[in-house]
């Protein structure tokens, strides 16, 4: 049973929609700047910033929630908008994956400030949309959708499960259209949090598999993938603008945060995906890597990389425009996967001056070529190791 | 294809861990916060000391259940992850407000999908690894993932469970909503579901979850017994019958409290002795429903 992509949505310190983040992408212009609209932060930070504060974004979509409304979820209803723009009339039909890592903490952790120093608890009922479930329940509700969601909360892998999952279930015949991707809020907790790691590059914008990288920029975002079974294209008449052709998780099992030496955990999520798809590594045209720029992430990817594609193809991270966007990075990667397939564009490996292997560098430019498959990365904490594939159409 | 459920362990409000079984449920009253098991005698695994109580829990029930096997899959629902560790942080960060270096431990636990990282670290488990956040549903979204997975073929055994904690702070929430804070109870509870019949196992018929009442009397017709819970609280009772139970004061009120029913449910049907606390003769079908937020039901059913 095939699957389909009909249509995408993404918000990113690069644009407010897809059309945007193409340009910002092939543009090669960076979307990170400094922080400042997240409060309380003890010393300047770099990140994928979307420069709007959560007023503006209530504006842009007309809430009037008498409850205060999470950033995280307010970037989750954006995108989420985008995705199903043209086929509102389908929502009958239609189940949210949603995935997230921050849920709630931009007003959570504010909450905390007030009552940690001063015991205030003006704000605690902002905590009524702490959990990471919360955003889901509320897009349903925005949407008119009427089946229950699930959220998917596996660190960086978040929203590339959610989609491995919402594809489980439509091959098992329980769906024929899908929401799935993720969002995520940059927050005081998350940047203290890579922060305390040391792997935040404070001092400059982050470079992936470059060898004086020093860490991550933080981002933030939404992406969502509409999805549907070949029966239901066929059905409705609907023009695809991909296919999923396949997608796997699989375990390091080697550290709680640390990716093992030897890849085992990003190896096996590339080599099953493959699998899945049926097709051999030389049948991918472009690989959009996880590629964090921790010293870490971008050697074990680099290895896996060279391992299962025999030292040989296109790849880059886009984190450098967006910076890592947590749990929305799948999502946010699925659809510039999608755009690199539509428009034969293999993206740009952003501010890497001196690759770690100059035999096998990724792209110093963005490439012009025909793209039929790209396979897209997303590593997190716990070993999370997730791999997609999509196919032109 | 069929799908058995083999194994089963809790840790809950009543002392069920050490005593091999849940007749502690009828037997005692349950307790706001999980009774736990000596873990430094049953957890040997490196870095115990810096583990919150919801991680110990969850990895002595799930490390119980799986005993010497590996399972092709972990799968784990918690509403509200680890919550413990999340405010550790959120202490440190405010402490910190110099800037300083601040230690990444409690960051690191505080990540949702810990509990699943650390069962494949300790299994040493290469496959599959989801973690699942839908509040009151969490249990019935990451089973129903389990199930999706092994009907592809993707896996013959699969690890799935649910945990979730009772912190201060939810207390604290909780009163100033004027809620009744003290139904609320914490546990974990993980099953070995499996391709193959083994003894003692019971038949996992399906899981859904539904959005309407209607549905839900539709769905549980012919059980003999519907062990009802309440995930949240102040949602009253939302169904009625003779065969309805309603356990929420025997699970208390927690965001995976349906994973402890659905064990009880396993219990009964392997050990039919215990139906007798309801009066049911020949109990073969039992449905658990959770109700969460009266907006949307988890049906997991069972027999034998």
């Amino acid at each position: 049973m095939r699957i389909f992509v009909i249509n995408t949505g993404v918000c990113s310190a690069l644009g407010n929609n897809t059309d945007e983040n193409l340009e910002g992408l092939t543009k090669e212009q960076t979307g990170v700047t400094n922080i400042e609209i997240v409060q309380n932060l003890e010393q300047n930070f770099w990140g994928g910033e979307i420069k709007f504060e959560n007023e503006a974004l209530k504006g842009q979509l007309n809430i009037q929630e008498s409850f205060n409304i999470p950033r995280t979820s307010l970037l989750a209803l954006k995108a989420a908008t985008e995705a199903i723009t043209g086929f509102e009339k389908y929502t009958n039909d239609l189940q949210l994956f949603n995935a997230t890592s921050v849920g709630g903490m931009d007003l959570s952790e504010v909450f905390y400030h007030e009552y940690f120093r001063q015991g205030k608890e003006d704000k605690i009922q902002d905590l009524y949309m702490h959990d990471s479930g919360m955003s889901a329940f509320w897009l349903n509700d925005k949407l008119g959708v009427n089946k229950s969601p699930f959220t998917i909360s596996s660190a960086c892998s978040s929203a590339a499960n959610a989609i491995i999952i919402a594809a489980h279930s439509i091959l098992n015949g329980d769906n024929e259209l899908v929401l799935a991707g993720g969002t995520d809020a940059l927050s005081r907790f998350t940047i203290n949090g890579f922060n305390s790691l040391m792997i935040y590059d404070k001092e400059a914008y982050c470079r992936p598999f470059d060898v004086t990288r020093k860490g991550l920029n933080l981002g933030e975002g939404a992406a969502y993938l509409l999805l549907a079974s070949e029966k239901f294209i066929e059905e409705h008449n609907i023009t695809p603008i991909a296919e999923y052709r396949g997608g796997a998780n699989a375990n390091d099992a080697y550290h709680q945060t640390a990716s093992s030496p030897d890849a085992t955990g990003a190896i096996m999520a590339m080599e099953s995906a493959l699998q899945m798809a049926g097709l051999s590594p030389d049948a991918i045209d472009y690989v959009n890597a996880h590629g964090t720029a921790t010293e870490n992430n971008d050697n074990t990817e680099q290895k896996a990389i060279e391992s299962v594609f025999n030292h040989k193809v296109d790849f880059s991270s886009t984190k450098g425009f967006t910076g890592h966007t947590l749990a929305a990075a799948g999502g946010i990667e699925a659809v510039y996967s999608i755009l690199a397939l539509q428009n034969d564009l293999a993206f740009a490996n952003i501010h890497c001056e001196n690759p770690i292997n100059e035999e096998h560098s990724p792209l110093k430019a963005t490439k012009r070529k025909e793209i039929k498959n790209v396979l897209s990365n997303s590593f997190g904490f716990g070993g999370n190791s997730s791999s997609l594939i999509f196919g032109a159409v | 294809m069929s799908v058995y459920i083999t194994k089963a362990k809790s840790i809950c409000g009543v002392n069920t861990f050490e005593k091999g079984a849940l007749q502690a449920l009828f037997e005692e009253e349950t307790q706001n916060h999980a009774v736990h098991p000596n873990y430094r005698e049953i957890l040997k695994v490196p870095g115990l000391r810096r583990m919150s109580s919801i991680i110990r829990m969850a990895l002595s029930c799930g490390l119980d259940v799986m005993g010497e096997q590996n399972p092709d899959a972990i799968i784990v629902g918690s509403g509200l992850g680890n919550l413990d560790h999340t405010v550790k942080f959120l202490d440190q960060i405010e402490k910190n407000e110099n800037g300083g270096p601040i230690s990444p431990t409690q960051f690191i636990q505080s990540t949702h999908n810990t509990i699943g990282g650390q069962l494949a670290l300790v299994m040493k488990c290469y496959h599959y690894n989801m973690t699942h956040v839908q509040g009151g549903i969490s249990f019935e979204t990451a089973l129903k993932d389990a199930l999706w997975n092994m009907q592809l073929g993707k896996s013959k055994t699969v690890l799935v469970g649910a945990a979730d904690e009772n912190h201060p702070l939810m207390t604290t929430f909780g009163t100033a909503a004027d809620l009744p804070v003290d139904e609320v109870g914490e546990g974990t509870t993980f099953f070995k579901i499996s391709d193959q019949e083994a003894d003692d196992c019971v038949s996992l018929d399906q899981c859904s979850i539904l959005s309407n009442t209607d549905e839900v009397e539709k769905q549980i017709q012919g059980t003999d017994l519907v062990l009802y819970v309440n995930s949240g609280l102040n949602q009253g009772k939302m169904l009625s019958g003779e065969n309805v139970i309603d356990i929420s004061a025997k699970t208390k009120v927690y965001w995976s409290n349906s994973a402890l029913a659905t064990h009880l449910a396993y219990e009964i049907l392997v050990k039919p002795e215990l139906a007798q606390h309801y009066n049911i003769p020949d109990c073969k079908k039992i449905a658990v429903v959770n109700n969460f937020r009266n907006q949307y039901f988890g049906i997991t059913q069972l027999s034998v």
